[in-house]
């Protein structure tokens, strides 16, 4: 029986089930959990996790690499056997059948978008004041997170080219690091031992790893949203769990280089006590080009990752709360949005149809 | 209207955060909030990987694709580690964390004692609506 094209949860498109197009291969959804995944956290926090370390801060990427990886592959094998359920909040309630729990999940992945929100906008304040130093830094934070919830309402957000263009750059400013890198050691000048060092000021080691790792983590959320597209998704219980598993691992190994390449090229404590750290890694001027051009360049990149990781939250935000005042747990006023809007449950039909459409005209 | 709530919400907690750097409460705002992501992230996973486990012998196939349980069970231990740690070390994240929740749970309330009902009849709150169930 085909749904309306408005119901809350549905996950069949406008048409039907049946009209629903396996379009999306193994290759596409490796690209789209990579750039999933391939968020602004590195560009954020790296710095923090440099502290928490010492040089030895890439392992922390590597263990947070790992359990995340662990967890997708559970999100792996619910999204192959529900793939029309995508969603923790989804799966906790079939699996516990309990309404406080189910309530409870759904409230924590709402306020996580909301930290996460915060955390970023103050990340995107640090790399603006490169560019441009005059305003408050809560006057450029405030502003951005206003900026975004209009470019919500207005519905640039469906842009699906927007935010791989938005991807794109977000991959690109990590490239100039790791090439920074190659550039690095191929001239001579890295200190390998940076890699295994640990300052950690008296804590032991492991501790200090697991306090990066917990930073690190923040890096490696987002694969949990390749779940809407498992419809999708062509012989999606082969080809599903092993573009998960391999966009992941990718990420990782990106995230491992490029805190690498920081810990060779910048001191350990410079990259602890700046705010925006991955910028310093520019500012070492290994690269044969103008520093200043190129900090006041890396600084657009950086803000255009952390943009597109906002925009995806602050989208997140808007169907959470859609979908709990549909569901009585909210009130209804959040509710009251026009017949075009999708389920909030990270549903979103139109979204992967066009990327299908994106990648094979790109071919 | 949600949009305006939601925005809200993060610029409620940006001011938080400047608000105690002004007072002298010296906090790495970046930090902070990626920590209170980071305990509200650890906690879904590791119900997850508890949902596949309890959905082990349901809706199974030939073609079901299953994860290996020893590294499930690895997965949840990890992420509690993280979880554990994460407040260990910034137990003031907590405070941060709890004011969320309370702000869902008054959203509830909120809903549960004003509101209309917009759930379709049939369905208790948090089912799902669609009718393709697999």
């Amino acid at each position: 029986m085909a749904d309306s094209t408005t119901d809350l949860d549905s996950e069949v498109g406008p048409y039907g089930d049946s009209d629903l197009k396996r379009s999306i291969t193994g290759r596409l959804l490796f690209f789209y959990v990579l750039g999933d995944v391939l968020g602004s956290g590195i560009y954020v926090l790296i710095g923090l996790v440099a502290g928490a370390v010492g040089g030895a801060f890439w392992i922390a990427f590597a263990v947070g690499v790992t359990v995340a990886t662990i967890t997708g592959l559970a999100y792996a094998e619910l999204v192959t056997k529900y793939p029309q359920a995508a969603g923790a909040a989804l799966y906790v309630n079939k699996a516990f059948r309990n309404r406080p729990l189910t309530f409870l999940i759904t409230v924590c992945m709402l306020s996580a978008s909301f930290a996460a929100a915060g955390s970023l906008a103050t990340g995107f304040g640090s790399y603006f004041a490169e560019v441009w130093a005059l305003p408050p830094a809560l006057l450029v934070t405030l502003a951005f997170i206003i900026v975004l919830a209009i470019v919500n309402f207005v519905g640039i957000t469906e842009s699906v080219v927007a935010n791989m263009l938005m991807t794109f750059v977000e991959i690109a400013g990590l490239l100039i690091v790791m090439i920074i890198g190659v550039v690095y050691v191929a001239q001579g000048n890295a200190d390998f031992g940076t890699l295994v060092d640990f300052s950690t000021g008296g804590e032991s080691p492991i501790f200090a790893i697991i306090a990066g790792v917990a930073l690190a983590f923040f890096a490696m959320t987002g694969f949990e949203n390749a779940a809407n597209v498992a419809e999708e998704t062509i012989n999606p219980a082969k080809t599903f769990p092993r573009a998960l598993v391999g966009g992941m691992i990718a990420a990782g190994v990106i995230y491992v280089l490029v805190a690498m390449t920081a810990a060779l090229t910048v001191p350990t404590k410079t990259l602890a006590d700046s705010d925006a750290a991955l910028l310093e890694v520019i500012k070492a001027g290994i690269l044969p080009v103008p520093v200043g051009i190129m900090t006041i360049l890396f600084a657009v990149i950086a803000m255009v990752a952390i943009t597109n990781t906002t925009l995806v939250a602050v989208v997140t935000q808007s169907r959470i709360l859609y979908g709990m005042a549909k569901e009585d747990v909210v009130p209804g006023v959040f509710g009251k949005i026009h017949a075009a809007r999708r389920s909030p449950w990270f549903g979103s039909s139109p979204r992967p149809w066009c990327v299908g459409c994106c990648w094979q005209d790109g071919r | 209207m949600v949009r305006i709530f939601a925005a809200a919400v993060v610029c409620g907690l940006l001011l938080a955060g400047w608000a105690l750097n002004t007072a002298g409460v010296g906090i790495d705002v970046v930090a902070r909030l990626a920590t209170v992501t980071v305990v509200f992230t650890l906690f879904i996973y590791a119900l997850v990987i508890l949902a596949a486990l309890k959905l082990r012998g349901h809706d199974e196939d030939d073609d079901t694709f299953l994860a290996s349980t020893p590294l499930l069970i690895l997965g949840i231990v990890g992420n509690v580690v993280l979880l554990g740690y994460v407040v260990y070390d910034d137990p003031f994240s907590l405070l941060w964390v709890a004011a969320l929740l309370a702000l869902g749970l008054a959203l509830f309330v909120i809903e549960h004692f004003f509101g209309k009902r917009d759930r379709p009849t049939g369905r208790g709150p948090g089912e799902p609506t669609t009718t393709k169930e697999a």
